[in-house]
């Protein structure tokens, strides 16, 4: 199979499966999903590392900024607790 | 899915936006939030992907066509030394046979001084020029930025034209060892494939030139089979 094609459909499986996995499991925080996905696009991404078009990876940035974000929230939480 | 990778991640990436809106202020459920988020990541990456408009099918018909045509240009000239293949000048690999059947060989910058027709003289020696059916397909996979030899052989020979389903190369001793596993096509051009090697490996070479910037030429080529091993010297 191309090597793009097993990329979408891994990455697609990944995050699907996550989210049917966190909504089984009642998750009613939307980060840890987003967290998720951000483990599974770059994890996905290495594995494959798929040819681009000739643009900045600006969706890897951006889930690496929510990620960021998100982690941040999280150590604040547990340093003012 | 072939070709059509802009507007798949183009129409999942809107669904999911839909999705995620609708979901977040309206149905107010993170589960279906969420898988808004999934499918505006599918959909982008996809969005990102680089497209694919001519069926591999077609392309490796086309390079055995342009192998044949060449087949016969070697067999008039009745050409038995191996090919050299040379950086692009133009953005376009060419290669030379030396017609003489001594050895000799012109370098490089002897070729690019020699007047440019099909036969000419390089270096007080009669050359072929040619044009290598990989020439093309090696510009138009715009090889080199940030890739890696394998990197670029690999998505050359196994994503752009499926000729096999896995490449590995390795440098050293003055130049390349590929091994391809898998390899789809039998190059049906038996001096071509004497001369430059058979079509994926004369594609192999296009690439090595083109990545590397100095001319290449076959060493040694073994197949196996579904695998096959060339040996490629920098020169």
């Amino acid at each position: 199979m191309e090597k793009q094609k097993a990329y979408l459909l891994t990455l697609s499986s990944l995050l699907l499966l996550s989210t049917a996995a966190f909504a089984m499991l009642q998750t009613d925080t939307l980060d840890v999903y987003v967290s998720v996905f951000t483990i599974s696009y770059f994890a996905t991404s290495a594995v494959f590392s798929p040819r681009r078009r000739r643009t900045f990876d600006l969706l890897g940035l951006s889930l690496f900024a929510i990620f960021a974000y998100i982690v941040a929230l999280r150590v604040l939480a547990i340093l003012s607790a | 899915m072939a070709g059509s990778y802009a507007s798949f991640g183009a129409s999942v990436a809107l669904f999911g936006v839909a999705v995620s809106l609708v979901s977040y202020f309206a149905l107010f459920s993170v589960p279906f939030t969420a898988l808004g988020v999934a499918c505006v990541i599918i959909g982008l990456s996809a969005l990102s992907l680089p497209e694919q408009p001519v069926p591999k099918r077609a392309v490796r018909s086309l390079l055995q066509g342009a192998a044949l045509s060449i087949e016969s240009l070697l067999e008039e000239f009745d050409v038995r030394e191996r090919a050299v293949y040379l950086p692009p000048m133009e953005g376009l690999v060419t290669a030379y046979v030396p017609l003489s059947h001594d050895g000799r060989r012109p370098t490089a910058e002897e070729v690019r001084a020699a007047p440019r027709r099909v036969v000419t003289e390089a270096g007080g020696v009669p050359i072929l020029t040619l044009f290598p059916p990989g020439a093309e397909v090696a510009r138009a996979a715009e090889l080199g930025e940030g890739q890696t030899v394998e990197d670029a052989l690999s998505y050359l020979l196994v994503d752009v034209t499926e000729l096999c389903s896995s490449v590995r190369a390795a440098e050293g001793d003055g130049g390349f060892i590929v091994e391809m596993k898998g390899v789809k096509e039998k190059t049906e051009a038996a001096r071509y494939a004497s001369s430059l090697g058979t079509i994926p490996t004369s594609l192999a070479a296009c690439a090595l030139a083109m990545l590397t910037g100095r001319p290449v030429t076959l060493e040694r080529e073994e197949s196996d089979g579904r695998r096959a091993l060339a040996q490629v010297r920098l020169l």
